[in-house]
């Protein structure tokens, strides 16, 4: 069978159906789908273990594909390299990038944010998963999490284009 | 989407997973990928083969033959049951010798005398005889004999 035969499965389907096959052609179709993704998360959150943490995290679906239990892949996926992430740089952080981000402002920008307002960003700019799920994978509420958004977004901009001159403002004088 | 985050799709486009990851992560795959299991295709093929051994042994025309046969038991076996049915005759009937109760009159009729005849004849025209005379007689008797009132 050949990979165009999996295009039009779902990605839940498709974990089914490499559970129950262990056929290389259904882990590529899976593979292929979400590498990119993945590796942009990774390397804008922690440059310099990307490369191993994703390993480790594909090794783990190989070896023992996860029970969703109702959960979209991809929401799994992410909340997976979240914790790998989290746990790495736990142990060594502050280490030198190993991308060179020199050319772009924005992706300088980005690393510049404070870590939760630059996963909070990535993980809906990115990855796409929705500020609901976003909020559960940082344990805050959905108000909390939309505003960290806003605010990277706001940061950004201030970061890329500097401080947008503000309208004159008139306040009114009591007297 | 403002224009930083256009600029952002743009650069980060860039950014694919390293080849030498997709190599590693895709070899692991295939080395965990099971071996075709000959036993189950045997196990497949058997099973198949007693299928078709099965529905022919029940679609083949010498197990209802078989069917009708009696079993033979040391109580109904018979050496030659073959011999028994070719030697079988109905029962004779017995042939009823029964005795002609007008023999004496057609004797004397035979004989010319037709007088017994004549009185039996009237007899039966008066009364209604259990036993009337038989048709050859009576036509004798009609010819020969005068009623006498």
């Amino acid at each position: 069978m050949s990979r165009k035969a999996f295009q039009h499965l779902t990605d839940e389907a498709l974990l089914d159906h490499y559970k129950e096959t262990r056929k290389t052609v259904v882990f590529h179709q899976l593979y292929t789908r979400h590498k990119d993704a993945l590796y942009r998360y990774s390397i804008q959150m922690a440059p310099a273990s990307s490369a191993k943490i994703l390993q480790e995290l594909w090794q783990k679906i190989l070896e023992n594909p996860p029970q969703l239990h109702g959960r979209l892949f991809r929401n799994w996926l992410f909340i997976q390299i979240n914790k790998a992430l989290r746990e790495q740089q736990a142990l060594n952080e502050h280490k030198s990038t190993a991308v060179d981000y020199r050319k772009s402002a924005v992706l300088v920008a980005i690393q510049k944010l404070p870590s939760l307002q630059r996963n909070i960003l990535l993980l809906h700019m990115e990855c796409k998963l929705s500020l609901a799920t976003v909020a559960d994978i940082e344990q805050i509420s959905l108000k909390k999490c939309r505003e960290y958004y806003h605010r990277a977004k706001e940061q950004i901009e201030t970061l890329v284009y500097g401080v947008q001159p503000k309208p004159w403002q008139v306040e009114v004088i009591e007297e | 989407m403002s224009n930083w985050e256009h600029q952002y799709r743009e650069e980060v486009s860039a950014f694919t997973s390293p080849q030498q990851l997709d190599t590693q992560v895709l070899q692991q795959a295939k080395r965990l990928q099971p071996k075709k299991d000959i036993g189950r295709i045997l196990s497949r093929a058997s099973l198949g083969c007693a299928t078709i051994a099965a529905i022919l042994m029940l679609v083949h025309p010498a197990q209802h033959l078989g069917a009708l046969t009696p079993r033979m038991t040391p109580e109904n076996e018979s050496p030659q049951p073959e011999l028994e049915i070719a030697r079988w005759q109905p029962p004779q009937i017995e042939s009823e010798t029964q005795e002609d109760p007008w023999q004496a009159l057609r004797n004397q009729v035979t004989a010319g005398n037709y007088i017994a005849l004549c009185q039996e004849w009237r007899l039966q025209q008066r009364t209604t005889a259990k036993q009337p005379l038989p048709r050859e007689l009576r036509k004798f008797a009609q010819k020969r004999c005068r009623i006498l009132h």
